[in-house]
C-alpha cells in the first residue's frame, strides 16, 4: 500500500512537470515494455516495433488522465496502454500489407524510405530536413530567451476553434503592424494589449495561451521561412481542415 | 495534414500541424524536422472531461447546497408555515395559529380581552391543547371564565379530517384538564361554517356534526342563531358539551351545548326546527345535567335524536362526564335537525 501510496504521488508531481513525468517513464520502461510484451506475445525490440512507442505515450496519457478515483496507477495504466495498441493495430490492419517507410531495409542503415528510389533527389529530402531542423532548433533557442519551452507550447496550445480563431487573429493583426514584432523582440514580453485591442480578440484568451502566442509570434519574425511554408494555411484560417 | 517534427523525447514527439496545432505524438523513430502524415496522437482529454477534483467538489457543493434546500423548505413546511387555525373565545378572543404538526406559531387577541389575556405569555412551540390549557387557566385566573362559562373553539383547518381530529382533541383534553375544577361548555365549531360577519367575535355556532341525523333541514349555517341569549333555558350547569361540529353545516341545528347559557345557539334557522323555539338555546335539556348519560339522547328530555353519535365528525362518544354534569350524550344530539325539532317540541 505504501507503494501504491508513492506512485501516485510521483503520478501527481508528473502531471505538471514534463521532467518529471520523462523520469516516471524512465524509471516504469521495463513495465511499459513487459505490457507490450503481452500484448505482442514476444519482447519487444527497440527502434523497431512501433508498438513500444505507442505505449510509450499511453502511458504519458495515463499521468494525465489519471485521478485517484480510478483506481491503482498501474492497472490504469496498462489498460490505457493496451487499449492504445489495440487501436494502432486495427489502424495498421487497414493498411495492411503497408510497410513504414522509415523501417530499416535489408542491412544497411537506411531506412525503407530512404532506399526506395521515387524519382526525387534523396539528397534535397535529405538536406531539407537537415534545414528544417536547424530552424526548429533556432527557433528553440530563442524561445528560451522567452522562458519558453517547446513542451511548454505543447500543452499550452488551444484546442478549442474558438480559441485558436481568436489567436489567430492576435497574430494577424500582430503580421500587418510590424513595429509590434519589434517591440516584443526588443522588451521580451508579448505587447497583449495591444493586440487584443487591435485584433479584436479576447484579452484573457490571449494571456491564457501565452506561452503558445510567444512561439507563434517568433515564427514570424525573420528567419522562419520553412516553417512558415508549413504553415501557410494559418493564414487561411482554422477553418477548413 | 502534414505535421512537422519539432521535437523529440524518449517518450513522445512533439508535431505542427499546418493550422499551427501543437501536438504530442508517439515517436515513432522519428527524427526533427521530419514531415510525417500518419501520426499517432496523444489523447489529451480537456479537463471538464474528467472528473477534476475542482468539478467534483463544485458537484458535492451543489449536491449539500440542494439537500440543504430541501431539507430547509421541509423544515419551513412542517414548522414555521401556518397550517391551521384556531380561534378561542371565551369572551376573551384569541387566534392560534399552528403548523403543520399543530403546534402553535401564533397567538394574537383578536379582542381587547383577547390581548390582555394574552401579555406577558408566549406560547410559541408548543402543542394547541397546551396553550389552550394554559389560556384557560389564565381566563380563570383574570375572571374571565366563570362557573357555567363557554369555552368555544372554531377551527380552521384544511380539510375534513383535521378539523375532525383536531376537534375531538381538543374536546376531550381540555375536558380533561378542566374536570373537577369548573363546568363549563366546550363547543366546536368549523370557522368556515361561521358568516362573515360573525367570525371573530360571537361564538359560532356550533354545527351539528349531526349531519347525519338529519338531513339537511337547517340550512343551517351555523350561525344562525345568534345567540340569543337566551339565558334561561339555558341550565346552569352548563355541561361541557361539545359540539362538534362538522363542517358542513348540516343542521345547525344549534346546539351547543345545552347548557351554556350564553351559547345561544342558533338554533337552526332552518326551522325547520321546530318552532318553538327557535331559538333555542337550549334544548335545554339542560336538565342534562347530570345526565349523564348520555346516551341519553339526550339529556334532555326528549331528544329524539338519539343518535348519539355526533356524527359526523368528533364523536362524542365518551361521556366527558365532569364529576359535575356529564357531558349528556345527548349533546351531540343536537346536532340532529329532526332531532330538534322534535326536541324542541319537547320543550314546548
Amino acid at each position: 500500500m505504501n507503494d501504491e501510496h508513492k506512485i501516485i504521488q510521483q503520478v501527481y508531481a508528473a502531471k505538471e512537470d514534463l521532467q518529471a513525468a520523462d523520469r516516471l517513464i524512465g524509471a516504469y520502461m521495463p513495465f511499459i515494455k513487459a505490457e507490450t510484451a503481452k500484448f505482442l506475445k514476444r519482447p519487444p525490440i527497440e527502434g523497431q516495433d512501433d508498438e513500444l512507442s505507442i505505449a510509450m505515450i499511453a502511458f504519458h496519457e495515463a499521468i494525465r488522465g489519471y485521478s485517484r478515483m480510478r483506481g491503482a496507477f498501474l492497472k490504469y495504466a496498462a489498460m490505457l496502454m493496451r487499449s492504445r495498441m489495440i487501436d494502432y493495430r486495427r489502424k495498421e490492419q487497414r493498411h495492411s500489407g503497408a510497410l513504414s517507410l522509415d523501417m530499416p531495409s535489408g542491412e544497411e542503415e537506411l531506412s525503407l524510405g530512404d532506399s526506395l528510389t521515387d524519382g526525387k533527389n534523396h539528397t534535397e529530402e535529405l538536406t531539407a530536413r537537415e534545414a528544417t531542423r536547424a530552424e526548429i532548433e533556432e527557433l528553440a533557442r530563442q524561445m528560451e530567451e522567452f522562458g519558453v519551452k517547446l513542451s511548454d507550447v505543447a500543452d499550452n496550445c488551444p484546442r478549442q476553434r474558438r480559441t485558436m480563431e481568436t489567436c489567430r487573429k492576435a497574430l494577424e493583426y500582430a503580421k500587418e503592424n510590424s513595429d509590434i514584432l519589434d517591440e516584443f523582440l526588443r522588451t521580451k514580453r508579448l505587447p497583449l494589449a495591444r493586440m487584443s485591442e487591435g485584433g479584436g480578440a479576447d484579452r484573457k484568451t490571449l494571456e491564457r495561451h501565452r506561452k503558445y502566442m510567444v512561439a507563434l509570434l517568433l515564427i514570424y519574425t525573420n528567419g522562419y521561412e520553412i516553417i512558415r511554408g508549413h504553415l501557410k494555411q494559418v493564414m487561411k484560417g482554422v477553418a477548413g481542415q | 495534414m502534414r505535421y512537422m517534427v519539432m521535437e523529440c523525447r524518449p517518450s513522445y514527439v512533439i508535431l505542427l500541424d499546418e493550422n499551427g496545432y501543437f501536438l504530442k505524438a508517439a515517436n515513432l523513430y522519428y527524427e526533427v524536422g521530419q514531415t510525417v502524415y500518419n501520426p499517432v496522437l496523444m489523447r489529451e482529454k480537456p479537463e471538464n472531461e474528467s472528473w477534476s477534483s475542482r468539478r467534483v467538489r463544485g458537484m458535492i457543493a451543489a449536491a449539500a447546497a440542494c439537500l440543504l434546500l430541501a431539507f430547509g423548505l421541509g423544515y419551513y413546511r412542517n414548522h414555521v408555515q401556518p397550517y391551521s387555525s384556531i380561534y378561542l373565545e371565551i369572551n376573551p378572543a384569541i387566534r392560534m395559529e399552528l403548523n403543520r404538526r399543530g403546534e402553535v406559531i401564533a397567538l394574537t387577541g383578536t379582542n381587547e380581552e383577547g390581548r390582555i389575556l394574552l401579555e406577558g405569555y408566549s406560547g410559541k412551540g408548543k402543542d394547541k391543547v397546551t396553550v389552550a390549557d394554559e389560556l384557560i387557566d389564565r381566563a380563570i385566573y383574570l375572571g374571565f371564565l366563570q362557573e357555567g362559562g363557554l369555552i368555544s373553539f372554531a377551527i380552521d383547518a384544511p380539510d375534513q379530517e383535521l378539523f375532525q381530529e383536531y376537534g375531538i382533541e381538543l374536546r376531550t383534553e381540555v375536558a380533561k384538564y378542566l374536570e373537577g375544577r369548573i363546568t363549563v361548555t366546550i363547543e366546536v365549531v368549523d370557522f368556515d361554517s361561521i358568516p362573515e360577519g360573525e367570525q371573530g367575535a360571537s361564538a359560532p355556532t356550533e354545527e351539528s356534526p349531526a349531519a347525519e341525523i338529519t338531513g339537511p333541514t337547517s340550512a343551517s349555517e351555523p350561525t344562525l342563531p345568534t345567540p340569543e341569549q337566551e339565558a334561561p333555558i339555558i341550565a346552569p350547569e352548563a355541561e361541557s358539551s361539545v359540539a362538534p361540529s362538522e363542517p358542513v353545516p348540516p343542521e345547525p341545528s344549534s346546539e351547543p351545548a345545552p347548557s351554556s347559557p350564553p351559547e345561544s345557539v342558533p338554533p337552526e334557522p332552518s326551522s325547520e326546527s321546530a318552532p318553538s323555539s327557535p331559538p333555542e338555546p337550549v334544548p335545554p335539556t339542560v336538565p342534562s345535567e347530570s345526565i349523564p348519560p348520555a346516551s341519553a339522547p339526550g339529556s334532555e328530555p326528549s331528544v329524539p335524536t338519539p343518535e348519539p353519535a355526533p356524527p359526523a365528525g368528533i364523536p362524542n362518544d365518551s361521556n366527558y362526564g365532569n364529576g359535575n354534569s356529564g357531558y349528556s350524550a345527548g349533546n351531540s344530539n343536537y346536532y340532529g335537525n329532526s332531532g330538534y325539532s322534535g326536541y324542541s317540541d319537547d320543550y314546548d
